[in-house]
């Protein structure tokens, strides 16, 4: 009996587990129809393979390959949510089927789901799979993350395999640049150029090597700038350091050579982060009014730090200037200033300056002792147009001096609005305008006793119009024209002035 | 001899009104190289098409990985499409007389390039292009569409177009300018208009060449002819970062201003930076 009964629950058993499952069987109608799908798939039919794999999933057998299949074609088909789908499917049906795993983890980097793409890359490093296409995949997920360095690692080991050096070089390149190696990227895209000038990543690598070649112009270690010009002024002015307070007026015109240079040298570059030092040289000569001659001279030190899209520097600069062969005035100024990039046309800038100045000329009275402190800030606007090649440009500036002299004591208040205009690609024109409100501090004091003066208050408007026009590589000529009116309640600082001239400029 | 002249009068009647004349033919094909399918209304079986077969509205037009065509329209607009790209007539109406046009394509995968003739008389975009992601809208331009997995990348060489998401609901319209760029997302509003290169141009004309690099067979190595991402070095090679000012070679702003106390008036070409403002050169002025 106890034979009998056990025999049979093992024919029971055996049964449940040997019966035939229709969803589970592959039928050869099912196989016909996978056999179509396929070969629809190799002739890139991906709609009618779709149909096919659909149905033979449907109503035959859900094997991991089919599942596979599909996430092939919903891929073809830009389905790569359902692409996703179906490849997890295949993994949950056979957890070892590293092909699917590859493939689900290249549609989640596609997909920008990084961290899951990570997770299947971890598990296809551990197995050992096709190690170098999972560090370009890694690389890839790394560059998505703004991790250019971990990046740059994986595109390293991927290029071990050679059918993926090209790619990994071309992939690399960018990473190099985010992290601004223009030099090493310059290099990485000539070697994956060499690898095939004529394939598709060849051709972009070359282009992409034009383009860091036109970069790499611009950013050698030295750079200088040279020009010289002719003016004519209606009304020399001596104003050092600031731009509407004038020190001395002359009230006659004059006409007025200039010569001027720049030197600058970068000696450190590192990742986004660069040193520059600089120099420049400026001298004027009235035939006239020699009393006016300026020589100027400045040194410079200016760390740059570029972030994707903004930029930080730091200008700190000495100035020396002498006036008629006389120490006129020194001065140090630190400026530190980030521009950010709101949208590829709007910029934000902002704007600090620190200075310390000194003015060695002989003094009439202490309360006309200019040196001194200056503390400001400001904050600018950009919409930039033309592909950036010009601009339109507002800036608000609030600044204080704080002066040894009772009578340069002042607070200003300036609205900058500028715009540069590339009118071809020679021609440039630019022009701005400069409104400035200067309330002093202090009574005025003339030196005379008893006499009593208001509270200086100047409101100064600073214009001025160029045209650039490049005659040759850095051959530059320019005609401008410049005016400064200046109202002032005290007589002495009430003036207009204009300039109007030409220079030729050569940079390299 | 009446018969003969009957069979005769129906044998030309039968060319007049042969499918290949049509009045409703809307365009032909002046260029096909490689395999090209042709699914006409949009139904099986497929046809392989020469040049100068005519397409009607409710025609698809499949390109495979080295396959390319060139379809020009009855009112000149031409459509250019990569390997890789499927794309469907759904509308095409045009009268020359009144100078209306009313035109509908919905691409599905790959990349075209349509070079659409400008009809004076309208005001509205007559000229429609649906993706799986953007609605473009124009009068008549030059442009780019490429599309990737989960977004539309557009690019307007010349000319003016808008676009908008394909769901209503997303908001926002981007119009772009000659030689401006932008990318429509699933159910995100389309990206600010920002410039590109002439050199990149180069690129996208080489793209509309070349395709994506090849179909499922031809994928990236390892991924088992999964196929390459469609497009997707686009996003990594820095065609959709907004180009720094300040590491931009081609932007005024590209070297930071020199800020030097004297003088502040200065003929540089950007008068720009903190302080004593001014970039560029030293100059006359300040005496």
């Amino acid at each position: 009996m106890q034979n009998g009964f056990g025999l049979i629950l093992i024919m029971l058993l055996l049964s449940g587990l040997l019966a035939p499952v229709p969803a589970r069987a592959i039928t050869p109608y099912d196989d016909i129809l996978v056999q179509k799908a396929l070969a629809n798939l190799d002739q890139e039919n991906y709609e009618e393979a779709l149909e096919e794999l659909t149905q033979a999933w449907d109503k035959g057998a859900q094997t991991p390959e089919k599942a596979y299949n599909l996430g092939k074609v919903h891929r073809a088909l830009y389905n790569y949510p359902k692409a996703r789908d179906y490849l997890e499917q295949a993994l949950r049906l056979r957890p070892d089927y590293q092909e699917a795993r590859i493939l689900l983890a290249d549609t989640l980097v596609a997909l920008d789901q990084v961290d899951q793409a990570r997770e299947q890359l971890r598990q296809l490093e551990a197995s050992g799979y096709q190690p170098a296409q999972v560090a370009l995949l890694q690389g890839q997920a790394a560059a998505k993350k703004k991790e250019f360095s971990q990046a740059e690692n994986y595109f390293r080991r991927a290029q071990q395999d050679p059918a993926l050096a090209q790619k990994a070089k071309l992939e690399m390149s960018q990473a190099l640049i985010a992290q601004n190696r223009l030099k090493e990227a310059q290099k990485t895209l000539s070697e994956a150029v060499s690898l095939g000038p004529q394939t598709q990543t060849g051709g972009l690598a070359q282009y992409y090597l034009g383009d860091m070649d036109r970069r790499l112009q611009g950013s050698g270690p030295w750079r200088f700038n040279v020009g010289v010009g002719f003016d004519w002024d209606s009304n020399v002015t001596l104003q050092p350091g600031s731009p509407g307070a004038a020190t001395q007026v002359s009230g006659q015109s004059d006409v007025v050579f200039t010569q001027s240079g720049y030197l600058e040298y970068t000696p450190l570059t590192t990742g986004p982060f660069s040193l520059r030092t600089s120099y420049a040289f400026y001298q004027n000569f009235h035939p006239r009014l020699s009393t006016f001659d300026v020589m100027s001279h400045s040194v410079g030190l200016m760390p740059i730090y570029n972030f994707q899209a903004s930029r930080l520097w730091v200008p700190f600069y000495f100035n020396f200037t002498d006036v008629e062969s006389d120490k006129y005035y020194t001065a140090f100024d630190l400026a530190p200033t980030y521009l950010h990039l709101v949208t590829p046309k709007v910029g934000l800038e902002f704007g600090s300056h620190l200075a310390r100045r000194y003015y060695w000329f002989p003094l009439g009275i202490p309360q006309d002792d200019r040196s001194g402190r200056t503390m400001g800030g400001s904050l600018g606007l950009y919409y930039f147009i033309k592909n950036q090649q010009g601009f339109l440009q507002a800036r608000v500036t609030v600044e204080h001096d704080f002066t040894g002299g009772s009578n340069w004591d002042n607070t200003s208040y300036r609205l900058f609005l500028g715009g540069l205009y590339p009118v071809t690609s020679r021609l440039k024109l630019g022009t701005f305008m400069e409104l400035i409100l200067q309330p002093y501090d202090n009574y005025f004091n003339n030196g005379i006793p008893g006499a009593t003066n208001p509270r200086r208050n100047d409101q100064i408007l600073l214009y001025g119009a160029q045209a650039i026009y490049n005659i040759h590589k850095g051959l530059d000529f320019n005609v401008h024209y410049y005016l400064t009116r200046a109202d002032s309640n005290i007589a002495l600082y009430d003036y207009n002035r204009h300039i109007v001239g030409c220079q030729f400029s050569y940079r390299y | 001899m009446h018969t003969i002249i009957s069979i005769l009068l129906a044998l030309a009647l039968s060319l007049v009104i042969s499918p290949g004349v049509r009045a409703d033919v809307v365009g032909h094909f002046v260029e096909v190289e490689g395999p090209v399918d042709l699914l006409k209304k949009g139904q099986m079986p497929v046809v392989t098409p020469k040049v100068q077969d005519g397409l009607e509205p409710g025609d698809i037009i499949r390109t495979k990985s080295q396959g390319r065509a060139q379809v020009k329209f009855v009112d000149d607009s031409v459509l250019t499409i990569a390997p890789g790209s499927r794309v469907a007539i759904e509308t095409y109406m045009y009268d020359a007389a009144k100078g209306s046009r009313k035109a509908v394509l919905q691409v599905f995968r790959g990349m075209v390039q349509a070079v659409v003739s400008k009809i004076i008389k309208t005001q509205e975009p007559d000229f429609i292009m649906k993706t799986h992601t953007a609605v473009l809208g124009v009068r008549g331009t030059k442009w780019y569409a490429l599309l990737g997995p989960n977004h539309t990348d557009v690019y307007n060489e010349a000319g003016r177009l808008c676009v908008r998401n394909v769901f209503t609901e997303t908001p926002g319209e981007v119009c772009l300018n000659a030689m401006e760029f932008t990318r429509v997302m699933y159910g995100i509003s389309p990206t600010v208009a920002a410039p590109f290169q002439q050199g990149e141009a180069g690129v996208l004309k080489q793209l509309l060449k070349s395709g994506n690099g090849g179909g499922l067979t031809s994928g990236t190595p390892g991924t088992s002819g999964g196929g390459q991402t469609p497009f997707g070095f686009l996003e990594r090679f820095g065609f959709l970062n907004p180009l720094n000012p300040a590491t931009n070679p081609d932007s005024a702003l590209y070297k930071p201003p020199q800020v030097i106390p004297l003088p502040h008036i200065r003929p540089g070409q950007g008068v720009i930076g903190g302080g004593g403002g001014g970039g560029g050169t030293p100059g006359p002025g300040g005496s």
